[in-house]
């Protein structure tokens, strides 16, 4: 199987090493220049770029979550200045739906797309290959990305953001695409879509497609791979340092390459902050190595995985992290929409005639995944007709839709109903999005 | 082949390089780039052992030379092309490249050492014509050619080479460019420091970036050539206004 970068994918791990520490320090010397969130961390910590002596070193400074990114929105840790920054991309944080903003430079894309490169020569994309992007550019930041990583090894690339999945499969058919790159869901509609419109998966010429955007388990892989007669191939990213492109699977499909010169990943208790050595399971943390504009230094994911630093069977002596199937935090993604519940009950607080009281259901529809939100009115709310229920039904619903951009199901009951009841009941095949 | 990590050195009471981490591979030509004073020489003469290690480590091909005499680390493989040719002005072409072999001279190695200032001849046919001139009275670009041929006359693995172009006409500096790109061919590893950033990141395949004695940035040269930061830096382009 091909290595696109051997000099780094196959890199012995002591030079490896070496070149983290360089690049590290190299950052954190940057960072102490130019990022002002940055300068008086080091202050408060009392540490100074040049203590930092070993990677190891690294567990000194503080851990950072999105929270941090809202607080210092809007140019609080970029490291350089706009006008170098040539993509911005603005999400918000998922616990309150502040803003947040994360930059890029040139170089910071080229990057990126390198290592997704490397990620797509894993999954045997080359430049005989005809790559069909099935993704919602709008949501994902990454697939314009997904994207260039594709045409840079010379593939065939055809974007389709939100084609209908009919007309997708219409024109995977027409035009002979050997490689699909789209969500986990996404691939299991087109399995169902096949079985119940009696196509025969044959007739696709596809060989490999690309997971991206959510985590999977080995069920939804294997339903995929023995329907469609492909090679799945997992890859894994985080939104606000770059997603897809942080790891990658290869053949031998047993963990994810982390793309170790650009990102140095921990792993942690995520009740104690500890680092806990290789093997063991934690929460995923990063530190982005060479990004210029948005330099992330111990960004916990959210994410819980462990570590595998032995060689591969594949060649490659980057480090494995273990696929991801659960998070270590309450956040949920629906329909590529990230949010915590808290903020739902953030909006319900302010509505009247509402009790604290709430749980989300989310359910996987034929096409697409559905959030319900059953709300328990006060007693207060005059129940014999239908016509105020009616319009409270209508007012959650647009002011979740406002907050989230995602439209739920509202279902109102009684009072008191919900109480003792778990307040999330996620009832998706594959129930922990990334 | 070298592999710095955490090096501390100073003159006298003043740090100049505070922690410094850096690799060079095997027919790898790097380059430091960086401003006046930030510790570019400092740091090749710290290699060289003529500037005393304070703390980290230099491994050079896994033996740690950190605190070794200048001699012995020029035995195991390391030679300078000191910053302003620091030639032996009243000697002539000749007597300084035999001065390069001097820790290798003795009756019994005098067919290498003629058959090593043949290749260093090749290598710069200019000279050969010189060869009995003074030094001295030479032209600068000849004296960087006879600089770096005396360090080449100690068959060195890894060359480091303080600023080939200073004071040096543009022609003349790109003429020994060449000659460090023909040397690469040959399989010789170089540590360049340079003024000239553009034609260091135009020649070399890595480079890191000095500033007041750390390293600030590490990549391919293609990729520090975009930098937008050492363009303004180093590459004489535009300003830094922290509102554009």
């Amino acid at each position: 199987m091909p290595i696109l970068d051997e000099k780094h994918e196959c890199m012995n791990r002591g030079d490896l090493r070496q070149l983290q520490l360089e690049r590290l320090q190299a950052m954190l010397n940057r960072v102490v220049r130019n990022v002002a969130y940055y300068q008086e961390t080091f202050k408060r910590v009392n540490i100074l770029p040049s203590d930092f002596r070993s990677l190891d070193d690294l567990s000194q400074l503080p851990l950072i979550d999105r929270q941090t990114l809202a607080d210092n929105h809007p140019y609080g840790m970029f490291a350089v200045p706009l006008r170098e920054v040539v993509r911005l991309h603005p999400s918000r944080s998922v616990r309150w739906g502040e803003p947040i903003v994360i930059g890029h430079t040139k170089n910071d894309i080229l990057a990126w797309t390198h290592v997704k490169a490397r990620g797509f020569a894993a999954a045997r994309i080359t430049q005989n290959d005809m790559v069909q992007v099935y993704l919602d550019y709008t949501l994902f930041p990454g697939a314009v990305v997904a994207h260039y990583g594709a045409e840079q090894l010379g593939a065939c690339v055809t974007p389709l953001y939100n084609m209908p999945i009919a007309d997708q499969i219409t024109i995977m058919r027409n035009y002979r695409a050997t490689v699909l790159i789209c969500t986990p869901t996404r691939a299991v509609h087109i399995v169902r879509y096949l079985r119940e419109h009696g196509i025969d998966p044959k007739s696709l010429f596809l060989h490999s497609i690309v997971f991206v955007g959510e985590s999977w388990s080995n069920r939804t892989r294997r339903q995929v791979e023995e329907n469609l007669f492909v090679d799945v191939f997992g890859n894994y990213g985080v939104s606000e340092i770059c997603m897809p492109g942080i790891a990658f699977e290869c053949e031998a499909k047993n963990g994810l390459h982390i793309n170790e010169d650009h990102f140095l990943a921990e792993i942690i208790d995520p009740q104690t902050g500890h680092v806990l050595p290789p093997g063991q399971r934690g929460e995923l943390v990063l530190t982005t190595l060479t990004r210029e504009a948005f330099p992330l230094i111990r960004f916990r994911t959210g994410v819980s995985s462990a570590l595998n630093n032995e060689p591969c069977s594949c060649g490659r002596t980057l480090a494995r992290m273990e696929n991801v199937t659960h998070r270590t935090d309450d956040m949920l993604v629906v329909e590529g929409v990230e949010f915590t519940p808290s903020e739902i009950g953030m909006v319900l607080s302010q509505m009247e005639h509402v009790s604290s009281h709430y749980r989300l259901v989310i359910l996987r529809e034929e096409t697409r995944d559905r959030l319900e939100v059953e709300v328990e009115i006060t007693p207060d709310i005059f129940i014999d007709s239908l016509g105020p229920l009616e319009t409270l039904r209508e007012r959650i619903e647009e002011a979740i839709f406002e907050r989230l951009r995602l439209k739920p199901v509202i279902k109102l009951v009684e009072p008191k109903s919900l109480q003792g009841r778990d307040s999330v009941v996620d009832l998706r095949e594959n129930n922990h999005p990334l | 082949m070298l592999r710095i990590t955490n090096l501390v050195s100073a003159l006298g009471r003043v740090e100049i390089l505070k922690g410094v981490s850096l690799h060079v591979q095997e027919g790898e030509i790097v380059t430091l780039i960086g401003g006046n004073g930030a510790g570019k020489s400092t740091l090749l003469n710290t290699i060289a052992g003529l500037v005393p290690v304070r703390a980290g480590q230099v491994l050079f091909q896994g033996v740690d030379i950190a605190r070794l005499s200048p001699a012995r680390i020029v035995r195991l493989g390391i030679s300078l092309v000191p910053e302003g040719r620091q030639l032996f002005a009243p000697l002539s072409v000749a007597d300084n490249l035999i001065l390069g072999a001097y820790h290798y001279a003795s009756r019994a190695t005098k067919p290498e050492i003629e058959a090593r200032l043949e290749r260093v001849w090749d290598l710069f046919p200019i000279l050969r014509g010189c060869a009995q001139q003074l030094a001295g009275t030479l032209s600068g670009g000849q004296q960087q050619m006879v600089s770096i041929a005396r360090a080449l006359m100690a068959n060195p693995k890894l060359l480091l080479l303080d600023e080939p172009s200073m004071g040096l006409a543009p022609m003349i500096v790109e003429e020994i460019f060449q000659t460090i790109d023909r040397l690469r061919q040959q399989n010789l590893t170089v540590l360049l420091v340079e003024q000239n950033a553009r034609l260091a990141l135009d020649l070399a395949n890595r480079g890191y970036v000095v500033e007041t004695g750390q390293i600030v940035m590490e990549g391919e040269c293609q990729d520090l050539r975009r930098n937008r930061e050492i363009e303004r830096a180093y590459l004489g382009k535009g300003y830094r206004e922290i509102w554009e």
